[in-house]
């Protein structure tokens, strides 16, 4: 299984590797998702997020670094971070998802948009939860706080 | 494709499950979720307890549940983070009902921790030059026609008016002209000297993702020019945009900007991007009673299209085309066209075409080879008094780079050859075109530049790049940089980058100054390039706070020392401007200081200052650069009101003296401007559909160069022509009793608008 640190994600620089947080949030990857589900059903939570995007910067080093957060992410949920502006493919429901330039070094993955885009427009940062059919059960675009995500992710849960 | 869209459909389980079981006499139940301060509620789930009925609401909060038999039923509203709602109904067979939910606010639900996801403030990207960020809501905080005149709100970046009567200007940053400035839209370069005056405009703010600035060099691949910095615009992803959006903005003192936005798809590979940005000023007006307008008469349409193409391949491929016409004139009150290049009546007139194409293809190989093309073709047909100046520049561009990554090498290899044809009526290219001896400029500049950006841990990277440009007047240029970034940890960074800058100037598209027509442009020898050589250094510390709250402090100096520069002498002699190489050296340097607070109650903190010293040395005599501040402060105050609707800003700018061009020693004129500060505040809402009201105050304090100066700003005002003034054989003025300071007719004195208070309304309005 291949896992990555979500505070790398999209970064020029690791910076997971730089400070020590307590427990470090494990990211899935899309093409995973099939055989997790295989294992155990559970809901999958997204976080889509651009490497130029101060919010999400600030979700990565406050929000996602609280305790029950990760506790939550990592017990009852299938954890993915994406960086909306990644340029590898990813496989997922048998359907492939590329990056799509439209400027020398700006553009939008074609994943980011169908799973971020709300009233016509995507917006980082954007959380998601997906059910275990992949159907989107919610999304949210705009700053969460370590408080507000746990509502979330209980609520969720209940 | 499809398929998966058809997921955003959110439909719960619940739902999936249902067996379409046909009843005969069956009713159906609709109705509206929303909040209960008043916004409606998408996606919320409405039940049926008990049965498998269920819905959920659109985007209007509207949801519809149909074949229901008939019988009591408790219908629950509920949305994650709201407390569920409830309610009975019966329904009768065959009846259509409605029944409509407000979810209760609670006190510690999701709302009260929003932080609007556009909000997306000042970031600074984690590259390796520093780049600075700006989202379209930066640039509202203080409403403008164009980008141009936006970016005054930008710590290091100065819209400099150069010309009194016309009120041209350029985009100063950092204390170095807008020629070293480089503009790119979406990464391709508009490559022009006239870029900062002329590139700004027409991209309707709605069509704009995010402004991305580097004050200061940035990598080998912008040229040996771009030492001044990088304004890269990026427009919206087409699947983005707004699919129509318009603004229009008026003044009280009768200024009227348009900007239509619209995006739509042609074909199924084609999604295109068009804005309209139209703007009118045609008051005049002379508050400061110099029989001179204060403010330059203007019209001016701009048409901006972006083509995105989508290919099989998943590369890039994008067109851009822009197309700009532009008319204004300044001078005396009873100026009209018949006066136009006449000695009875001073006038300034410029007629503008201009239009630019832009175009980026990757090319079809499995190596990352892309291809640049740029041409724009500039037409001014201008008059200063009764000086004509017609002019004609087109410039050519291409650019081929190869990006490649092995290891911790990036690598980019490419060659660049930039075209410039250059013609006006002046001695400069011998005459007008019907002048025999006319010589249009000419200049090819083919380059080459390798570029390598080395990983070295995960703390430090580091590039090197080297540039070969051939010229045929001053031969082979080689410009090599050097630039360093140190993590030091995940919230502070330092960058250092050091090279050297070459540029060949072309001094009447870039000065405009050298047109007033107020004094004699003198050529005194063959310029050469203007060659430089750069450090700047960077320190940026951030801190996240929780509930997205965020501060952040960056702090930069730089330090650029020209081995020749060409600068306008005015002072050798007060009816001449003298352009020659520089006998000596030049230097800019400086130090900025960037802080931003941003907390979670709604309030945001920007706040900038520059220190700058600009100035020459000749014959081992330092001398200030005139019209350049030595300090100058920028900020932008914003409170988000609960509830999000309302928004208030406060943002200003504070300049420090600046010396100015005087007409001698017997010229009365302050030798220096005051501090000056221009401050303004605007309300902005937005609660109600697809609208957004705006409005405020311009210029708060009513602040204007000649309110605070008895002498004009304008010398001899009344007598534009010089029909009074006597000079000796030497070509210097006479001290006479009817012009006992010397003065000539000289409207370069200016280093601040001449427009007082104003108050300003707006509206925009977006279909998504």
């Amino acid at each position: 299984m291949v896992l990555s640190i979500v505070s790398t994600m999209g970064c020029a620089v690791s910076t997971a590797a730089l400070d020590r947080p307590a427990t470090l949030l494990v990211s899935h990857q899309f093409s995973e998702l099939d055989g997790l589900m295989a294992k155990e059903q559970r809901p999958v939570a997204v976080f889509l997020h651009a490497t130029w995007c101060n919010h999400c910067k600030n979700m990565e080093q406050t929000t996602f670094q609280h305790k029950k957060v990760i506790q939550l992410l990592h017990e009852k949920y299938y954890f993915i971070s994406f960086d909306g502006e990644q340029k590898t493919s990813v496989n997922f429901q048998q359907h492939v998802f590329h990056y799509q330039p439209t400027g020398r070094s700006t553009g939008t993955h074609e994943l980011a948009i169908q799973l971020g885009e709300m009233d016509g427009q995507l917006v980082y940062p954007t959380f998601l939860i997906l059910n275990p059919k992949y159907e989107i059960v919610f999304q949210y675009n705009a700053f969460l706080g370590s408080a507000a995500l746990v509502k979330i992710l209980e609520a969720y849960l209940k | 494709m499809k398929k998966f869209t058809t997921y955003k459909l959110i439909v719960w389980s619940l739902l999936t499950t249902l067996t379409a079981v046909v009843y005969a006499q069956h009713s159906t139940l609709s109705g509206q979720v929303s909040t209960s301060s008043g916004e409606e509620l998408a996606f919320a789930t409405i039940r049926l307890e008990g049965t498998t009925f269920g819905a959920i609401s659109d985007d209007n909060g509207l949801f519809h549940i149909a074949n229901i038999p008939p019988g009591a039923y408790k219908v629950i509203a509920s949305f994650i983070g709201f407390p569920n709602a409830q309610k009975r109904i019966t329904l009768q067979a065959g009846q259509r009902s409605t029944l409509d939910f407000v979810l209760e606010e609670s006190a510690n639900a999701l709302n009260q921790v929003v932080v609007t996801g556009t909000m997306k403030q000042v970031n600074r990207l984690e590259s390796l030059v520093p780049v600075e960020v700006y989202n379209p809501v930066f640039f509202r905080k203080n409403p403008t026609p164009n980008m141009y005149e936006a970016l005054q709100n930008v710590n290091g970046v100065r819209p400099q008016l150069n010309c009194q009567v016309c009120n041209t200007g350029d985009i100063h940053i950092n204390g170095l002209e807008g020629p070293y400035t480089m503009v790119l839209i979406d990464g391709m370069p508009i490559v022009s000297s006239l870029a900062t005056v002329y590139g700004l405009s027409g991209i309707p703010n709605s069509l704009i993702e995010r402004m991305e600035i580097v004050k200061g060099p940035a990598s080998s691949l912008y040229g040996s020019e771009a030492i001044g910095g990088l304004i890269n615009i990026i427009t919206k992803n087409p699947e983005n945009a707004p699919v129509l959006s318009a603004e229009t903005m008026g003044t009280t003192w009768g200024e009227f900007n348009a900007d239509l936005g619209a995006r739509f798809k042609v074909g199924k590979h084609a999604s295109v991007l068009t804005g309209i940005n139209y703007f009118n000023y045609d008051q005049i007006i002379d508050n400061n009673n110099d029989h001179f307008t204060d403010l330059t008469i203007q019209e001016r349409v701009s048409i901006f299209q972006k083509w995105h193409f989508k290919r099989k391949s998943n590369r890039l491929f994008s067109l851009a085309g822009r197309y700009y016409r532009e008319d204004r004139w300044g001078g005396e009150l009873n100026w009209t066209k018949a006066y136009r290049g006449g000695n009875v009546i001073y006038g300034e007139a410029i007629s503008t075409k201009r239009w630019e194409l832009l175009g980026q293809y990757r090319l079809p190989t499995t190596e990352n080879l892309m291809l640049s093309v740029s041409f724009n073709s500039h037409d001014q047909n201008s008059v200063y008094g009764n000086v004509p100046y017609l002019a004609k520049q087109k410039i050519g561009f291409g650019q081929l780079t190869w990006d490649k990554q092995i290891g911790k090498h990036d690598l980019l290899v490419g060659s660049a050859l930039r075209y410039t044809y250059y013609d006006d009526n002046t001695p400069a290219t011998g005459g007008g075109s019907d002048d025999p001896n006319n010589n249009p400029d000419e200049i090819w500049l083919p380059g080459i530049f390798v570029q390598n950006e080395i990983t070295l841990s995960k703390k430090h990277k580091v590039l090197l790049g080297l540039r070969y440009d051939y010229n045929d007047a001053h031969g082979n240029i080689l410009t090599p940089r050097f630039a360093y970034k140190w993590a030091v940890s995940k919230n502070d960074i330092f960058r250092l980058n050091a090279g050297t800058g070459f540029r060949v100037v072309n001094l009447f598209t870039e000065d405009h100054a050298a047109l007033t027509g107020a004094r004699e442009v003198v050529i005194a020898e063959k310029l050469n390039p203007e060659q430089s050589y750069n450090l700047n250094v960077n320190w940026l510390k951030k801190k996240y706070l929780g509930n997205g709250g965020s501060a952040s402090v960056e702090l930069s100096a730089w330090f650029t020392h020209f081995t020749n520069v060409i600068y306008p002498d005015y002072e050798t002699n007060d009816n001449q401007i003298i352009y020659k190489n520089l006998d000596g050296s030049a230097v800019t340097k400086g130090l900025s200081l960037n802080g931003d607070l941003t907390l979670r109650n709604g309030l945001s903190l920007l706040l900038g200052a520059s220190w700058m010293d600009v100035s020459t040395e000749t014959n081992g005599v330092r001398a200030r650069q005139i019209l350049t501040e030595r300090f100058a402060g920028t900020w932008a105050i914003s409170y988000r009101f609960k509830g999000n609707k309302l928004t208030i800003d406060y943002t200003g700018n504070v300049y420090g003296p600046m010396r100015l061009p005087l007409l001698g020693e017997l010229d009365p004129r302050p030798a220096e401007s005051p501090w000056w500060s221009i401050q303004n505040i605007q309300m902005t809402y937005k609660g109600w559909k697809n609208f957004e009201f705006f409005g405020g105050v311009k210029n708060l304090l009513n602040w204007t160069p000649w309110k605070n100066q008895r002498e004009p700003i304008i010398a001899r005002s009344f007598d534009p022509f010089d029909r009074g003034v006597q000079f000796d054989g030497g070509g210097n003025v006479l001290a006479t009793p009817d012009n006992p300071h010397a003065l000539t007719f000289d409207p370069s004195y200016v280093y601040a608008p001449n427009q007082g208070i104003r108050g300003f309304f707006g509206i925009r309005y977006a279909i998504r």
